[in-house]
């Protein structure tokens, strides 16, 4: 927080975004923190607040703390570039790895994508879920057999490898690839996980798709096997760009990477333990990608419910809320009550992320109660994310952190 | 009405059937006219006629089915295909539809929709639209016809539908007049009315310009992909609310067929006074909707 203005900058700048490949300009700026749109609305909407409140001593303390919150992030914008989460996307040519790339975080539509032509040269993506979860993806031109002539030069200082399997083509050959690059990692002693989305599965009729699951991780297990490769990093994924399965598979590979997740996880825990929510989520609301979610099983349509409800928020505030706040700020949120029982509510944590919970509609919620617990809840998920931002940065320097207000 | 493969049957699904724009592909031809009841605003049944338009159906509506079909039409929907290679065979069949229309129903309002609008690039949409209105326009008259374009693929589809079932909404400038009363009342800045099982605009108030003239369609459109994914859960939704610091939307239960959505941007009005001020303003819209059925 010692640096001037024009310090921050230059920082940004250099080593944010060095994409080779395109990038659209609307995403950059929802995650530039220099231009600072939501810091407006933050101070409009205190003001707001002000007017019906009665306790006024209460609503400058918190006004102090969103302002010291605000310059802590700026401060702290540093990108660390040792510690950052590095992903591959490997796959044979035609697989689906850039599609699934501009799907996600490019808001692509599913037809669109199909539009695309095959890539030829290497993209770098530098990517935010949230504000903190940074990781860095590599696109890189599949080749046409399963040979890993470029591998060595794609995969250095990776540390997680996305593996797109087309399955409505001839799968074999990739196989072949996924396993001799387990292989190569395993020789060359990387400790790398392997993703593997076994994609396309749309065009395969659904009573078969199990079964085609278990048919390749069994191969790919045995000739694993056979390399003396014991208990190698390995998960598989069913997913097609044209429901929800990618978002999940995808959130689940982003959750890998994130060092916040357990200590994410047991706070969600111990909130839905505490509480008449039955389940929480964190949810990065331009991607759709869930940071985090309480250990409680749920139903995957729940959850695909939860991502719609993130749809339902973006389309109505981009109607009617002014252009010029970001979609998500302090005072946002959306509850809808369904007929079996359930109220799905949505609310902000960060400009960019937001909490999605259920919770049944017979618990007689105290509404107050609730909205103090998820504020709560909210100010130690932001601590959190500072907290480690700071420690992987502050490392070299070596300073205790700053004791939290 | 309209050529075969024009889209008139996947519409239908779309609108009144809950299915999803991927769901219309599993549809396949539709064989001699295929009539459906569908219940609208509780108490109103539409009777829709979706003809199947291959050749041989077409030349049969106008031979020996003429008097069955054309007698007593409210409305006619014509679909034409944007991407059709033969303009002048379907222009020739619209003006037998036509043809027979005045001689049976005169009174009918007929709607042109120049629909797969997804298939013509963003930049020539409008001039294409255009050319085609024109001729339409032309080829219409003495009678007048209302063009859309329309694609199941995105909100225009809504909007055109909207447009067709307000002809059909008994007493729908009284309900126009509540709205503004309403409106007025509780400091509103918009107030939508929707069906409630084809969430179409059927009436709005609209106290404060708005930029996004689609809007109404757009809104349509989300809370109808919505309900179509709570659907796979076997559930609806009831009422919903969604609120920044800039603006605070409700979407509520009206009369026992409509869903009322109060748009409110100021911010010092709580959600539970406008919440109470919807409960009571529920019985003078079911007082009307009850008054506008009897007449």
């Amino acid at each position: 927080m010692n640096y001037g203005v024009s310090g921050v900058f230059d920082t940004a700048t250099n080593n944010s975004l060095n994409t080779v490949g395109d990038y659209p300009h609307t995403f950059q700026s929802h995650y530039h923190p220099h231009s600072r749109p939501y810091s407006n609305g933050f101070h409009n909407s205190l003001r707001f607040n002000s007017q019906n409140r009665l306790d006024d001593n209460d609503d400058n303390q918190q006004q102090s703390q969103q302002q010291q919150y605000q310059q802590r992030i700026d401060g702290d914008y540093e990108t660390d570039d040792i510690n950052k989460s590095k992903l591959l996307m490997w796959g044979l040519t035609k697989s689906g790895k850039t599609s699934i790339i501009k799907l996600i975080f490019e808001k692509m539509s599913a037809g669109e994508t199909l539009k695309l032509p095959e890539t030829k040269m290497v993209q770098i993506h530098e990517l935010t879920c949230g504000i903190y979860v940074k990781f860095q993806i590599r696109d890189v031109p599949g080749p046409k057999m399963s040979s890993l002539n470029d591998f060595e030069a794609f995969a250095s200082n990776s540390t997680t490898i996305v593996f797109v399997l087309d399955i409505t083509e001839d799968y074999s050959d990739a196989i072949n690839l996924l396993v001799s690059s387990v292989q190569w990692m395993h020789q060359h002693g990387h400790n790398v996980r392997f993703e593997v989305l076994i994609h396309k599965i749309d065009g395969v009729h659904e009573p078969d798709r199990l079964e085609r699951y278990s048919t390749i991780q069994k191969q790919v297990s045995v000739m694993l096997h056979e390399c003396s490769i014991e208990k190698p990093m390995i998960n598989f994924y069913l997913t097609s760009i044209y429901d929800h399965s990618i978002h999940e598979a995808f959130s689940k590979i982003v959750q890998n990477q994130m060092k916040q997740l357990r200590a994410l996880e047991n706070m969600l825990n111990l909130v839905t333990e505490s509480t008449q929510l039955d389940k929480i989520f964190v949810c990065d609301i331009y991607n759709k990608i869930f940071l985090a979610s309480d250990t409680k099983p749920v139903d995957t349509q729940l959850s695909e419910l939860c991502c719609d409800v993130v749809d339902v928020y973006t389309g109505i505030s981009s109607i009617y809320g002014t252009s010029n706040n970001s979609l998500l700020d302090s005072m946002s949120f959306c509850t809808i009550e369904l007929s079996i029982g359930l109220i799905l509510y949505l609310k902000d944590i960060d400009p960019t992320t937001a909490l999605i919970c259920i919770l049944k509609k017979e618990s007689k919620i105290n509404e107050a109660l609730m909205e103090v617990n998820l504020n709560i809840l909210k100010k130690n998920i932001q601590e959190l994310f500072l907290m480690f931002a700071k420690n992987s940065t502050r490392q070299q320097l070596n300073t205790s952190i700053t004791s939290i207000e | 009405m309209g050529k075969s493969g024009g889209g008139k049957t996947s519409m239908r699904s779309i609108i009144f059937a809950n299915y999803s724009a991927k769901d219309t592909r599993r549809l396949g031809p539709t064989m001699d006219v295929e009539q459906s009841y569908v219940r609208f605003l509780g108490n109103l049944i539409l009777n829709l006629w979706d003809c199947g338009g291959q050749e041989s159906f077409m030349e049969c509506y106008f031979a020996t089915q003429k008097d069955n079909i054309f007698k007593n039409v409210e409305v006619l929907i014509y679909v034409f295909d944007v991407q059709s290679q033969d303009l002048d065979k379907d222009l020739h069949y619209y003006q037998s539809c036509l043809e027979s229309i005045i001689q049976h129903s005169s009174n009918a309002k007929i709607f042109c929709l120049i629909h797969k609008m997804d298939l013509i690039s963003e930049e020539m949409r409008g001039t294409v639209f255009a050319q085609r209105e024109k001729l339409l326009h032309d080829v219409s008259k003495p009678l007048h016809c209302a063009c859309f374009p329309t694609s199941i693929w995105d909100e225009t589809l809504y909007k055109a539908w909207s447009k067709i079932v307000y002809q059909l909404v008994p007493n729908v400038k009284g309900l126009e007049k509540t709205l503004e009363n309403f409106a007025e009342i509780i400091d509103a800045d918009e107030i939508l009315l929707f069906e409630k099982a084809t969430f179409l605009v059927i009436s709005h108030c609209t106290r404060k310009e708005h930029h996004d003239s689609r809007r109404f369609e757009k809104i349509s459109d989300i809370i109808k992909q919505f309900k179509l994914s709570c659907s796979k859960l076997a559930a609806a939704f009831q009422s919903m609310e969604v609120r920044n610091s800039t603006f605070a939307c409700f979407i509520e239960l009206c009369t026992p067929n409509t869903y009322v959505m109060v748009v409110i941007s100021d911010p010092t009005i709580s959600s539970e006074v406008t919440l109470m001020n919807i409960r009571n303003a529920r019985k003078v819209f079911e007082k009307l909707e009850k008054d506008g059925v009897r007449n």
